[in-house]
Protein backbone atom coordinates (compact mmCIF):
# COMPACT_ATOMS: atom_id res chain seq x y z
CA UNK A 1 0.00 0.00 0.00
CA UNK A 2 2.84 2.21 0.75
CA UNK A 3 3.70 2.62 -3.28
CA UNK A 4 -0.13 4.07 -4.06
CA UNK A 5 0.15 7.83 -4.39
CA UNK A 6 -3.11 8.26 -3.23
CA UNK A 7 -2.10 6.76 0.20
CA UNK A 8 0.05 9.03 1.24
CA UNK A 9 -2.14 12.19 0.02
CA UNK A 10 -4.44 11.66 2.62
CA UNK A 11 -3.80 12.55 5.78
CA UNK A 12 -5.93 11.87 8.61
CA UNK A 13 -5.18 15.16 10.51
CA UNK A 14 -4.84 17.29 7.83
CA UNK A 15 -7.82 15.59 5.72
CA UNK A 16 -10.55 15.10 8.21
CA UNK A 17 -14.00 13.43 6.97
CA UNK A 18 -16.07 16.18 5.35
CA UNK A 19 -18.84 17.38 8.40
CA UNK A 20 -21.91 16.06 8.57
CA UNK A 21 -21.72 13.61 5.06
CA UNK A 22 -23.92 11.05 6.92
CA UNK A 23 -27.67 10.71 6.38
CA UNK A 24 -30.13 11.23 9.70
CA UNK A 25 -32.29 8.58 11.13
CA UNK A 26 -34.64 10.85 13.75
CA UNK A 27 -36.47 8.63 16.03
CA UNK A 28 -38.77 10.60 18.29
CA UNK A 29 -39.16 8.51 21.43
CA UNK A 30 -42.64 9.43 23.18
CA UNK A 31 -43.11 8.08 26.52
CA UNK A 32 -45.79 7.87 28.97
CA UNK A 33 -44.60 9.22 32.07
CA UNK A 34 -48.04 9.35 34.53
CA UNK A 35 -47.97 8.27 37.90
CA UNK A 36 -49.47 5.11 36.45
CA UNK A 37 -46.31 3.95 35.68
CA UNK A 38 -44.49 3.82 39.14
CA UNK A 39 -42.76 1.25 40.44
CA UNK A 40 -41.37 -1.53 38.10
CA UNK A 41 -42.94 -0.17 34.43
CA UNK A 42 -40.87 3.09 35.32
CA UNK A 43 -37.68 1.47 36.50
CA UNK A 44 -37.83 -1.33 33.40
CA UNK A 45 -38.46 1.46 31.17
CA UNK A 46 -35.46 3.71 31.78
CA UNK A 47 -33.61 0.18 31.63
CA UNK A 48 -34.80 0.00 27.93
CA UNK A 49 -33.59 3.50 27.41
CA UNK A 50 -30.26 2.91 28.80
CA UNK A 51 -30.65 -0.71 26.27
CA UNK A 52 -31.62 1.11 23.54
CA UNK A 53 -28.71 3.83 23.57
CA UNK A 54 -25.67 0.87 24.00
CA UNK A 55 -27.13 -1.12 21.30
CA UNK A 56 -27.36 1.91 18.72
CA UNK A 57 -23.24 2.19 19.25
CA UNK A 58 -22.47 -1.13 18.21
CA UNK A 59 -22.51 -0.20 14.61
CA UNK A 60 -20.34 1.72 13.29
CA UNK A 61 -23.19 3.66 10.84
CA UNK A 62 -26.00 3.46 13.35
CA UNK A 63 -24.08 5.54 16.00
CA UNK A 64 -23.67 8.25 13.73
CA UNK A 65 -26.71 8.72 11.72
CA UNK A 66 -29.61 7.44 14.76
CA UNK A 67 -30.95 10.81 15.96
CA UNK A 68 -32.94 10.13 18.91
CA UNK A 69 -34.81 12.53 20.88
CA UNK A 70 -37.10 12.22 23.91
CA UNK A 71 -40.54 13.27 25.01
CA UNK A 72 -42.17 12.75 27.55
CA UNK A 73 -46.27 13.38 28.86
CA UNK A 74 -47.79 13.20 31.82
CA UNK A 75 -50.10 16.27 33.07
CA UNK A 76 -47.65 17.87 30.65
CA UNK A 77 -45.52 17.67 27.82
CA UNK A 78 -41.69 18.33 28.07
CA UNK A 79 -38.49 17.25 26.54
CA UNK A 80 -35.89 15.20 27.91
CA UNK A 81 -33.37 14.69 25.24
CA UNK A 82 -33.06 17.21 22.21
CA UNK A 83 -31.20 15.16 19.53
CA UNK A 84 -27.35 15.39 19.51
CA UNK A 85 -25.61 12.96 17.69
CA UNK A 86 -25.61 9.38 19.57
CA UNK A 87 -21.51 9.99 18.57
CA UNK A 88 -21.49 13.30 20.96
CA UNK A 89 -22.07 10.77 23.86
CA UNK A 90 -25.75 10.71 25.35
CA UNK A 91 -25.56 11.24 28.72
CA UNK A 92 -27.79 8.13 29.61
CA UNK A 93 -27.63 8.86 33.35
CA UNK A 94 -29.21 12.29 33.13
CA UNK A 95 -31.92 11.12 30.36
CA UNK A 96 -33.08 8.26 33.01
CA UNK A 97 -33.35 11.03 36.09
CA UNK A 98 -35.39 13.33 33.57
CA UNK A 99 -37.95 10.55 33.08
CA UNK A 100 -39.60 11.57 36.62
CA UNK A 101 -43.57 10.60 36.77
CA UNK A 102 -45.83 13.21 37.09
CA UNK A 103 -49.34 13.00 37.05
CA UNK A 104 -52.22 12.26 34.32
CA UNK A 105 -51.73 11.48 30.50
CA UNK A 106 -51.41 14.00 28.07
CA UNK A 107 -50.69 11.73 25.40
CA UNK A 108 -52.52 13.71 22.80
CA UNK A 109 -50.30 16.82 22.87
CA UNK A 110 -47.03 14.56 23.66
CA UNK A 111 -47.82 13.04 20.18
CA UNK A 112 -48.63 16.25 18.08
CA UNK A 113 -45.32 18.01 19.80
CA UNK A 114 -43.01 15.01 18.10
CA UNK A 115 -44.75 15.66 15.41
CA UNK A 116 -43.95 19.47 15.25
CA UNK A 117 -40.87 18.94 16.05
CA UNK A 118 -40.22 16.30 12.78
CA UNK A 119 -41.16 18.68 10.91
CA UNK A 120 -38.73 21.58 12.75
CA UNK A 121 -35.94 18.83 12.22
CA UNK A 122 -36.67 18.07 8.63
CA UNK A 123 -36.70 21.96 8.03
CA UNK A 124 -33.27 22.41 9.39
CA UNK A 125 -31.75 18.77 7.27
CA UNK A 126 -33.08 20.44 4.20
CA UNK A 127 -31.79 23.92 5.03
CA UNK A 128 -28.41 22.52 5.33
CA UNK A 129 -28.52 19.89 2.76
CA UNK A 130 -28.37 16.85 5.03
CA UNK A 131 -30.13 13.72 3.70
CA UNK A 132 -31.95 11.99 6.20
CA UNK A 133 -34.61 9.16 5.76
CA UNK A 134 -38.12 8.95 7.09
CA UNK A 135 -37.80 9.37 10.60
CA UNK A 136 -39.72 7.19 13.23
CA UNK A 137 -42.37 7.98 15.92
CA UNK A 138 -42.61 5.63 18.69
CA UNK A 139 -45.44 6.13 21.13
CA UNK A 140 -45.09 3.88 24.65
CA UNK A 141 -48.20 3.74 26.79
CA UNK A 142 -49.67 2.34 30.12
CA UNK A 143 -52.95 4.12 29.94
CA UNK A 144 -55.15 6.58 27.83
CA UNK A 145 -55.44 9.99 27.07
CA UNK A 146 -56.77 12.14 29.11
CA UNK A 147 -60.45 13.25 28.91
CA UNK A 148 -61.35 16.02 26.61
CA UNK A 149 -57.95 15.58 24.54
CA UNK A 150 -58.92 15.20 20.74
CA UNK A 151 -58.37 11.61 20.25
CA UNK A 152 -60.35 11.58 16.81
CA UNK A 153 -58.05 15.05 15.40
CA UNK A 154 -54.86 12.75 16.46
CA UNK A 155 -56.05 9.92 14.43
CA UNK A 156 -56.32 11.44 11.29
CA UNK A 157 -53.20 13.72 11.64
CA UNK A 158 -51.42 9.87 12.51
CA UNK A 159 -53.17 8.32 9.56
CA UNK A 160 -52.66 11.63 6.87
CA UNK A 161 -48.55 11.65 8.44
CA UNK A 162 -48.27 8.05 7.81
CA UNK A 163 -49.64 7.40 4.28
CA UNK A 164 -48.15 10.67 3.04
CA UNK A 165 -44.73 9.11 4.45
CA UNK A 166 -44.08 12.24 6.80
CA UNK A 167 -42.86 9.80 9.47
CA UNK A 168 -43.66 5.86 10.50
CA UNK A 169 -45.53 5.62 13.71
CA UNK A 170 -45.17 2.46 16.28
CA UNK A 171 -47.51 2.47 19.18
CA UNK A 172 -46.63 0.34 21.99
CA UNK A 173 -49.35 -0.06 24.70
CA UNK A 174 -47.66 -1.52 27.77
CA UNK A 175 -49.42 -3.27 30.80
CA UNK A 176 -52.62 -1.69 32.11
CA UNK A 177 -53.33 0.65 28.47
CA UNK A 178 -56.89 0.56 26.94
CA UNK A 179 -56.61 -0.71 23.73
CA UNK A 180 -59.91 0.02 22.60
CA UNK A 181 -59.39 3.52 23.10
CA UNK A 182 -55.49 3.29 21.63
CA UNK A 183 -57.11 1.62 18.65
CA UNK A 184 -59.14 4.66 17.53
CA UNK A 185 -55.98 6.39 17.08
CA UNK A 186 -53.86 3.77 15.51
CA UNK A 187 -53.42 0.21 15.90
CA UNK A 188 -50.96 -0.66 18.62
CA UNK A 189 -49.31 -3.61 19.47
CA UNK A 190 -48.96 -4.66 22.98
CA UNK A 191 -45.90 -5.26 25.29
CA UNK A 192 -45.60 -8.70 26.71
CA UNK A 193 -44.96 -7.54 30.28
CA UNK A 194 -42.20 -5.83 31.27
CA UNK A 195 -40.07 -6.69 28.22
CA UNK A 196 -38.88 -2.86 27.47
CA UNK A 197 -35.14 -3.94 27.10
CA UNK A 198 -36.23 -6.65 24.08
CA UNK A 199 -38.66 -3.78 23.10
CA UNK A 200 -35.77 -0.84 22.53
CA UNK A 201 -33.24 -3.65 21.20
CA UNK A 202 -35.79 -4.43 18.60
CA UNK A 203 -36.21 -0.90 17.77
CA UNK A 204 -32.02 -0.63 17.74
CA UNK A 205 -31.65 -3.07 14.93
CA UNK A 206 -34.41 -1.51 13.25
CA UNK A 207 -33.06 1.83 12.93
CA UNK A 208 -29.71 0.53 12.68
CA UNK A 209 -30.74 -1.59 9.51
CA UNK A 210 -32.75 1.65 7.71
CA UNK A 211 -29.75 3.73 8.95
CA UNK A 212 -27.86 1.28 6.73
CA UNK A 213 -30.29 1.08 3.56
CA UNK A 214 -29.37 2.42 0.24
CA UNK A 215 -31.74 3.93 -2.43
CA UNK A 216 -34.51 1.94 -3.47
CA UNK A 217 -34.03 -0.54 -1.05
CA UNK A 218 -36.88 -2.69 0.46
CA UNK A 219 -36.56 -3.53 4.02
CA UNK A 220 -38.37 -6.52 5.86
CA UNK A 221 -39.26 -5.79 9.20
CA UNK A 222 -37.38 -7.16 12.05
CA UNK A 223 -39.51 -9.58 13.79
CA UNK A 224 -41.16 -8.97 17.51
CA UNK A 225 -41.77 -11.83 18.71
CA UNK A 226 -39.08 -10.82 21.34
CA UNK A 227 -41.26 -8.05 22.95
CA UNK A 228 -44.99 -8.43 21.23
CA UNK A 229 -47.74 -10.06 23.45
CA UNK A 230 -49.56 -11.64 20.14
CA UNK A 231 -53.29 -12.30 20.18
CA UNK A 232 -52.49 -16.34 20.51
CA UNK A 233 -50.18 -15.66 23.49
CA UNK A 234 -52.94 -13.40 25.26
CA UNK A 235 -55.70 -16.24 24.77
CA UNK B 1 -5.73 21.09 -23.23
CA UNK B 2 -3.89 18.04 -22.54
CA UNK B 3 -6.53 15.88 -20.05
CA UNK B 4 -5.88 13.24 -18.27
CA UNK B 5 -7.96 10.99 -16.28
CA UNK B 6 -8.07 8.24 -13.50
CA UNK B 7 -11.25 5.98 -13.15
CA UNK B 8 -12.00 3.00 -11.02
CA UNK B 9 -15.39 1.06 -10.18
CA UNK B 10 -15.16 -1.35 -7.25
CA UNK B 11 -17.84 -3.90 -5.95
CA UNK B 12 -18.83 -2.81 -2.30
CA UNK B 13 -18.52 -4.79 0.30
CA UNK B 14 -22.24 -5.26 1.02
CA UNK B 15 -23.38 -6.90 -2.83
CA UNK B 16 -19.78 -8.79 -2.33
CA UNK B 17 -21.16 -10.78 1.64
CA UNK B 18 -24.39 -11.63 -0.60
CA UNK B 19 -22.76 -12.99 -3.46
CA UNK B 20 -23.91 -10.57 -5.96
CA UNK B 21 -21.29 -8.86 -8.88
CA UNK B 22 -20.75 -4.70 -8.58
CA UNK B 23 -24.03 -3.19 -10.13
CA UNK B 24 -21.99 0.11 -10.63
CA UNK B 25 -20.68 0.49 -14.27
CA UNK B 26 -18.42 2.88 -16.34
CA UNK B 27 -17.17 3.60 -19.52
CA UNK B 28 -14.64 6.08 -20.45
CA UNK B 29 -13.05 6.77 -23.81
CA UNK B 30 -10.79 9.46 -25.27
CA UNK B 31 -9.16 10.44 -28.49
CA UNK B 32 -8.06 13.45 -29.86
CA UNK B 33 -11.06 15.11 -30.51
CA UNK B 34 -13.29 14.00 -27.51
CA UNK B 35 -13.63 13.03 -24.14
CA UNK B 36 -16.51 10.48 -23.10
CA UNK B 37 -17.16 9.00 -19.55
CA UNK B 38 -20.60 6.92 -18.57
CA UNK B 39 -21.55 6.16 -14.65
CA UNK B 40 -24.23 4.25 -14.10
CA UNK B 41 -25.35 2.97 -10.27
CA UNK B 42 -27.85 0.13 -10.45
CA UNK B 43 -30.31 0.10 -7.98
CA UNK B 44 -29.58 -2.25 -5.23
CA UNK B 45 -33.02 -3.45 -5.10
CA UNK B 46 -34.12 -4.36 -8.51
CA UNK B 47 -32.87 -8.04 -9.43
CA UNK B 48 -30.75 -7.33 -12.38
CA UNK B 49 -29.47 -3.93 -11.89
CA UNK B 50 -26.04 -4.51 -13.15
CA UNK B 51 -27.45 -5.77 -16.74
CA UNK B 52 -28.94 -2.66 -15.96
CA UNK B 53 -26.47 -0.42 -15.29
CA UNK B 54 -23.82 -2.16 -18.23
CA UNK B 55 -26.46 -1.70 -20.51
CA UNK B 56 -27.15 1.95 -20.80
CA UNK B 57 -23.63 2.49 -20.06
CA UNK B 58 -22.67 0.66 -23.50
CA UNK B 59 -25.88 2.36 -25.12
CA UNK B 60 -25.09 5.61 -24.51
CA UNK B 61 -21.88 5.71 -25.17
CA UNK B 62 -22.45 4.40 -28.43
CA UNK B 63 -25.52 6.51 -29.26
CA UNK B 64 -23.33 9.90 -28.17
CA UNK B 65 -20.18 8.38 -30.76
CA UNK B 66 -22.68 7.84 -33.79
CA UNK B 67 -24.89 11.30 -33.50
CA UNK B 68 -22.58 13.24 -32.20
CA UNK B 69 -19.00 12.67 -31.50
CA UNK B 70 -17.87 10.74 -34.69
CA UNK B 71 -20.23 12.54 -36.96
CA UNK B 72 -18.30 15.70 -35.82
CA UNK B 73 -22.17 17.39 -34.99
CA UNK B 74 -22.11 20.02 -32.43
CA UNK B 75 -23.08 18.66 -29.38
CA UNK B 76 -26.30 20.63 -27.70
CA UNK B 77 -27.77 20.59 -24.41
CA UNK B 78 -31.24 19.34 -26.81
CA UNK B 79 -29.23 16.20 -28.24
CA UNK B 80 -27.80 15.67 -24.69
CA UNK B 81 -31.62 15.36 -23.99
CA UNK B 82 -32.37 13.02 -26.53
CA UNK B 83 -29.61 10.78 -25.69
CA UNK B 84 -31.11 10.42 -22.20
CA UNK B 85 -34.50 9.69 -23.84
CA UNK B 86 -33.68 7.45 -26.89
CA UNK B 87 -31.79 5.38 -23.77
CA UNK B 88 -34.80 5.83 -21.64
CA UNK B 89 -37.01 4.11 -24.98
CA UNK B 90 -33.46 1.65 -25.62
CA UNK B 91 -34.31 0.25 -21.88
CA UNK B 92 -37.74 -0.73 -22.44
CA UNK B 93 -37.11 -2.31 -25.78
CA UNK B 94 -34.11 -4.05 -23.92
CA UNK B 95 -36.51 -5.26 -20.87
CA UNK B 96 -39.25 -6.51 -23.43
CA UNK B 97 -36.92 -8.36 -25.41
CA UNK B 98 -35.71 -10.25 -23.22
CA UNK B 99 -39.13 -10.91 -20.82
CA UNK B 100 -37.61 -8.95 -18.17
CA UNK B 101 -39.39 -6.45 -16.07
CA UNK B 102 -37.97 -2.92 -16.75
CA UNK B 103 -37.83 -2.01 -12.48
CA UNK B 104 -35.62 -5.30 -12.73
CA UNK B 105 -33.11 -3.03 -14.37
CA UNK B 106 -33.11 -0.38 -13.07
CA UNK B 107 -30.28 2.05 -12.87
CA UNK B 108 -29.22 5.70 -13.05
CA UNK B 109 -27.14 7.52 -15.93
CA UNK B 110 -24.25 10.18 -15.60
CA UNK B 111 -22.62 11.17 -18.76
CA UNK B 112 -19.62 13.54 -18.93
CA UNK B 113 -18.17 14.81 -22.45
CA UNK B 114 -15.45 17.10 -23.47
CA UNK B 115 -15.98 17.93 -26.72
CA UNK B 116 -15.28 21.22 -29.20
CA UNK B 117 -14.41 23.58 -26.43
CA UNK B 118 -16.71 22.34 -24.41
CA UNK B 119 -17.37 20.36 -21.16
CA UNK B 120 -21.29 18.84 -21.06
CA UNK B 121 -22.58 17.21 -17.74
CA UNK B 122 -25.74 15.41 -17.80
CA UNK B 123 -27.59 13.17 -15.53
CA UNK B 124 -30.70 11.37 -14.42
CA UNK B 125 -30.89 10.00 -10.66
CA UNK B 126 -28.33 10.38 -7.71
CA UNK B 127 -24.63 10.24 -7.87
CA UNK B 128 -22.25 12.89 -7.94
CA UNK B 129 -20.63 15.17 -10.58
CA UNK B 130 -18.13 18.29 -9.99
CA UNK B 131 -15.90 20.87 -11.43
CA UNK B 132 -12.98 22.90 -10.52
CA UNK B 133 -12.88 26.16 -11.66
CA UNK B 134 -9.63 26.82 -13.43
CA UNK B 135 -9.11 30.62 -12.24
CA UNK B 136 -10.68 30.39 -8.37
CA UNK B 137 -9.07 27.12 -8.22
CA UNK B 138 -12.56 26.31 -6.31
CA UNK B 139 -14.55 23.78 -6.64
CA UNK B 140 -18.90 23.16 -7.36
CA UNK B 141 -20.71 20.62 -7.78
CA UNK B 142 -22.28 19.94 -11.23
CA UNK B 143 -25.48 18.37 -11.02
CA UNK B 144 -28.13 18.33 -8.43
CA UNK B 145 -29.03 14.68 -7.09
CA UNK B 146 -32.54 13.40 -7.87
CA UNK B 147 -33.63 12.34 -4.82
CA UNK B 148 -36.93 11.64 -3.21
CA UNK B 149 -37.52 13.44 0.34
CA UNK B 150 -35.99 10.54 2.19
CA UNK B 151 -32.14 9.27 1.94
CA UNK B 152 -33.37 5.74 0.37
CA UNK B 153 -35.12 7.04 -2.46
CA UNK B 154 -34.29 8.30 -6.27
CA UNK B 155 -35.12 8.75 -9.78
CA UNK B 156 -33.70 5.92 -12.66
CA UNK B 157 -33.76 6.14 -16.05
CA UNK B 158 -35.68 3.53 -16.43
CA UNK B 159 -38.42 5.32 -15.05
CA UNK B 160 -41.83 6.21 -17.04
CA UNK B 161 -41.71 9.91 -15.66
CA UNK B 162 -37.82 10.61 -16.83
CA UNK B 163 -39.89 10.32 -20.38
CA UNK B 164 -42.97 12.05 -18.99
CA UNK B 165 -41.15 15.22 -17.63
CA UNK B 166 -37.50 15.02 -19.53
CA UNK B 167 -36.81 18.74 -17.90
CA UNK B 168 -37.27 17.80 -14.22
CA UNK B 169 -35.41 14.47 -14.62
CA UNK B 170 -32.79 15.23 -16.95
CA UNK B 171 -30.48 17.75 -16.25
CA UNK B 172 -27.62 19.23 -18.60
CA UNK B 173 -24.68 21.87 -16.99
CA UNK B 174 -22.55 23.42 -19.85
CA UNK B 175 -19.20 24.51 -19.32
CA UNK B 176 -16.14 26.06 -21.66
CA UNK B 177 -13.51 24.06 -21.47
CA UNK B 178 -10.74 26.62 -20.81
CA UNK B 179 -13.08 27.52 -17.38
CA UNK B 180 -12.54 24.48 -16.21
CA UNK B 181 -9.52 22.34 -14.49
CA UNK B 182 -10.31 19.21 -13.24
CA UNK B 183 -13.59 17.70 -12.76
CA UNK B 184 -15.48 14.46 -11.64
CA UNK B 185 -18.09 11.70 -11.86
CA UNK B 186 -19.20 9.21 -9.23
CA UNK B 187 -21.89 6.89 -8.34
CA UNK B 188 -23.26 7.73 -4.93
CA UNK B 189 -21.49 5.26 -2.79
CA UNK B 190 -18.46 8.00 -3.05
CA UNK B 191 -20.66 10.56 -2.07
CA UNK B 192 -19.97 10.53 1.63
CA UNK B 193 -16.66 10.45 1.01
CA UNK B 194 -16.27 13.32 -0.97
CA UNK B 195 -19.22 16.27 -0.52
CA UNK B 196 -19.31 17.88 2.56
CA UNK B 197 -22.20 20.26 3.75
CA UNK B 198 -21.46 23.29 5.95
CA UNK B 199 -24.33 23.49 8.90
CA UNK B 200 -22.79 26.60 10.22
CA UNK B 201 -24.13 28.51 7.52
CA UNK B 202 -27.78 28.32 5.94
CA UNK B 203 -28.97 27.95 2.82
CA UNK B 204 -25.64 26.26 1.64
CA UNK B 205 -26.34 22.66 0.11
CA UNK B 206 -23.59 19.96 -0.40
CA UNK B 207 -20.37 20.88 -2.38
CA UNK B 208 -17.38 19.37 -3.17
CA UNK B 209 -15.32 18.35 -0.25
CA UNK B 210 -11.68 20.10 -1.70
CA UNK B 211 -9.71 18.20 1.30
CA UNK B 212 -10.74 14.91 -0.88
CA UNK B 213 -9.95 16.36 -4.52
CA UNK B 214 -7.34 18.06 -3.99
CA UNK B 215 -4.78 16.36 -2.26
CA UNK B 216 -5.32 13.45 -4.78
CA UNK B 217 -4.88 16.46 -8.00
CA UNK B 218 -1.58 17.66 -6.24
CA UNK B 219 -0.61 13.95 -5.90
CA UNK B 220 -1.16 13.13 -9.37
CA UNK B 221 0.78 16.89 -10.28
CA UNK B 222 3.39 15.61 -8.80
CA UNK B 223 4.01 12.32 -9.70
CA UNK B 224 5.70 10.93 -12.99
CA UNK B 225 3.22 9.03 -14.70
CA UNK B 226 2.54 5.42 -14.39
CA UNK B 227 0.20 2.94 -16.16
CA UNK B 228 -0.94 1.54 -12.73
CA UNK B 229 -3.05 4.32 -11.69
CA UNK B 230 -6.25 3.12 -11.78
CA UNK B 231 -5.21 0.09 -10.19
CA UNK B 232 -4.09 1.76 -7.03
CA UNK B 233 -6.90 4.08 -7.38
CA UNK B 234 -9.39 1.41 -7.40
CA UNK B 235 -7.54 0.32 -4.15
CA UNK B 236 -8.27 3.68 -3.01
CA UNK B 237 -11.84 3.79 -3.39
CA UNK B 238 -11.98 0.44 -1.28
CA UNK B 239 -10.44 1.97 2.00
CA UNK B 240 -8.12 4.99 1.53
CA UNK B 241 -9.89 7.15 3.49
CA UNK B 242 -12.06 6.53 6.97
CA UNK B 243 -15.48 7.29 5.24
CA UNK B 244 -13.96 5.23 2.14
CA UNK B 245 -13.14 2.07 4.39
CA UNK B 246 -16.92 2.09 5.90
CA UNK B 247 -19.15 2.68 2.73
CA UNK B 248 -20.10 -1.02 2.14
CA UNK B 249 -22.11 0.17 -1.12
CA UNK B 250 -19.85 -0.16 -4.87
CA UNK B 251 -17.83 2.88 -5.85
CA UNK B 252 -17.20 4.22 -8.97
CA UNK B 253 -15.01 7.38 -9.45
CA UNK B 254 -13.67 9.30 -12.58
CA UNK B 255 -11.70 11.76 -12.23
CA UNK B 256 -10.42 14.21 -15.11
CA UNK B 257 -7.41 16.48 -14.73
CA UNK B 258 -5.09 18.99 -16.34
CA UNK B 259 -1.87 18.31 -16.59
CA UNK B 260 0.05 21.84 -15.54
Amino acid sequence: MSDNIFFESTDPVSSPPPSNYDQKCLCVLCLDTSYSMSGQPIEALKEGVDAFFKHNKLDTKARRRIETAIVKFDSNVSWVQNPPLLADEVDIEGVKSNLQLGGSTKLVDGVFEAMRFIEERKAYYREHGVNYYRPFIILMTDGEPDSGQDIMGLSTAIREGVSNKKFTFWAVGTEGYNKDVLSKICQPRTLAGLRYAEFFEWLSSTLTQVSNSKPDQRLLPQPTDAWELSDLSAG
Amino acid sequence: MDWKHIKASILGKKNKARGLPCQDAMHVEINDAWSLAVVADGAGSASMSELGSREVCEFTSKYLKDEVLEAKIPLSAEKMKNCFLACHNHMKDYAQRRGYSLTSLSTTLIVAILYQNKLFIAHTGDGIAGVRKASTSKWEMAMNPHKGEYANETVFITMNIVAESPDSYIEIREYEEHEIDAFFLGSDGCEAATLERDTKEKGRKMKPYPNFFNPILKKLSDSPSTSDLDHMWSEFLREGTEVLYEEDDDKTLIMFYTSA
